[in-house]
């Protein structure tokens, strides 16, 4: 039986994929702003997910320190990846708190200003790219882990991470939908259609980059061969290939695709529900890749270590999977609860 | 310049964990955590199959990766080649946990005692020296070292600079000095004996070196 890494938890898992998805949406954001969406809901869900998405992940970094209030010592080392990460953090947690102040709510200097808007938008870009591929590096230098070492495992979150970062401003848009009424309604749908069909491209690459990783680990040496194995056959084998392959990439990659490029003519309401579903199902793969990578983390270590070894997924693994809808749901009633703040459409500006 | 180092000579090893309880004596480690420990197998087939100890520690290495993933310096290298943990500065990240391909570090999750009662009056003294939500690794028993040093005394040669596991040892298995200085025991060993570090490929250059491999591992 291989022990499965139990040093990084649950905490760590979150804080990788809520950095991710956060950077994700506020890539989305500006692609959609640059690209001139009719509706501008899409770049805002983006900027308002972002940042906040990215600090509530660092929050949960932050409760994972045995030592939380000595933080402020996490800029001293720059070879430190934990370092970098930090800096590039703080930098896009600032654009995108400025952009958000700035453009949604409270001030809407941003509205007309498009120069200021755009240039603001580029440098949170590239933070934005920073952020989605540190979180891949960190796990990517850690040579006593073989299974992380490898420059694809930056690529894989960098792809989940813009897929994911779709996945929620579609949800978003979807959750909009039936706020709005006549023409927003239709450029919503709009939004919704070119997003999918994009996202669909990502999640099938997304795809191949985990049957590409899986097949370089495999004879990445024995100890890697193992973290395959505890993917493909071992304990992590019914959440890694049912909850994230299945579930959270196939059935998606089917139902963005018939959303995006589907020429029969559905309904809205099929679409918004079709939409809302495949969202939800790729958040949950984000984070279920996010916490099979980690768990699969096998180290060079193993044979050294006298901690109790953690054979299988608990109590709490599978909890923390169920805990995805129940907070998606969570945030679908607070949406309804909360006024909708007023959103200029890109016609009447 | 002086490189404190370790050679363990494994065939005079027999595996009765004197360095594992001299090292919980000297140091006074919370229950669960082991700064000297073992690791115990097997090796070969009847009639030739025999059990093995590798007794392991902090390999103190030259290129620590520890040192180089810890964000806020408190893991870091002293002159004399020492790796060791500023609990001031340790936020507890763990990063140097997954780094260390020799699983010498150790999360103070919560002081535990030996004791379902809770803390014995001794534990509660000799516990004051940890700290709760730091990482944690062997020193090479640093403060024999520092008061033998400036007491004159030759870390390696007299038993009062010398680190606990090595003084210990029934079957002299272990020989602690300077690596810089050529004419030391440790030096002289170390060729006499090729003796080698473990996982030497991973590039950490240890300062604990391990003779007498017959197949394990």
């Amino acid at each position: 039986m291989t022990p499965l890494q139990s040093t990084w938890g649950w905490l760590i898992a979150w804080y990788l994929f809520l950095a991710g998805v956060g950077a994700g949406a506020y890539i989305v954001s500006v692609l959609a702003d640059f690209l001139g969406f009719k509706s501008r809901l899409a770049s805002k869900i983006g900027v308002a997910l972002g940042a906040p998405l990215v600090l509530v992940g660092t929050i949960l970094l932050f409760l994972d320190l045995g030592q939380p209030m000595g933080f402020v010592y996490i800029f001293n080392n720059p070879s430190s990846m934990i370092t970098i990460g930090s800096a590039i953090l703080t930098v896009f947690i600032i654009i995108g708190a400025v952009h958000f102040g700035f453009w949604i709510w409270p001030f809407k200097l941003l509205e007309k200003a498009q120069a200021a808007r755009r240039a603001l938008s580029l440098l949170g870009l590239v933070f934005a790219f920073g952020t989605a591929i540190y979180t891949g590096i960190l796990l990517g230098v850690v040579q006593a882990i073989p299974f992380w070492n490898s420059a694809l495992v930056p690529m894989l979150f960098l792809i989940s991470a813009v897929s994911t970062g779709f996945a929620s401003v579609i949800l978003g848009l979807a959750i909009y939908y039936s706020r709005r009424t006549g023409e927003e309604q239709v450029h919503i749908l709009e939004s919704i259609k070119s997003l999918a069909k994009t996202d669909a491209v990502l999640v099938g690459a997304e795809l191949l980059a985990i049957l590409f990783y899986l097949a370089v680990e495999s004879s990445s040496g024995p100890i890697a061969y193992e973290s395959v194995q505890l993917l493909v056959s071992g304990a992590l084998a019914p959440v890694f290939l049912g909850g994230l392959v299945a579930f959270g990439l196939i059935v998606p990659l089917a139902l963005e695709s018939y959303e995006g490029f589907a020429e029969r003519k559905m309904s809205s309401a099929m679409l918004v529900a079709l939409s809302m579903l495949s969202g939800v199902l790729l958040l949950a793969g984000g984070l279920i890749l996010r916490q099979s990578v980690l768990a699969a983390g096998v180290s060079e270590a193993v044979p050294f270590m006298i901690q109790t070894p953690v054979y299988s997924l608990n109590l709490l693994d599978y909890a923390m999977i169920l805990a995805f809808p129940i907070l998606l749901l969570l945030v679908y009633g607070l949406s309804r609860v909360i006024p909708a703040p007023k959103v200029v459409t890109a016609k009447k500006a | 310049m002086t490189h404190y180092g370790m050679l363990i000579k494994l065939e005079r090893c027999v595996g009765c964990y004197g360095c594992t309880a001299a090292c919980k004596a000297e140091n006074k480690t919370t229950k669960g955590i082991f700064w000297a420990a073992a690791i115990e197998g097997e090796t070969g087939k009847y009639p030739n199959a025999r059990r093995y100890y590798i007794p392991t520690l902090c390999m103190q290495c030259e290129n620590a990766p520890c040192v180089d993933v810890c964000p806020t310096g408190a893991s870091h290298k002293r002159a004399d080649g020492i790796v060791l943990v500023d609990y001031d500065k340790c936020i507890g990240c763990k990063y140097c946990i997954q780094a260390c391909p020799y699983g010498a570090r150790h999360f103070m999750e919560s002081i535990q005692g030996y004791y379902p009662s809770g803390l014995t009056t001794w534990e509660k003294r000799a516990y004051a020296n940890h700290r709760q939500g730091v990482v944690e690794k062997c020193t090479f028993c640093v403060q024999r070292i520092d008061a033998g040093v400036k007491a004159g005394l030759k870390p390696g040669v007299d038993r009062e600079a010398t680190p606990a596991c090595v003084n210990t040892c029934l079957g002299r298995a272990r020989i602690f000095g300077d690596l810089d200085d050529p004419n030391s025991q440790v030096s002289q060993e170390i060729i006499k004996l090729h003796a080698m570090p473990l996982m030497p490929s991973l590039g950490t250059k240890p300062s604990v070196y391990y003779a007498g491999f017959k197949g394990e591992m």
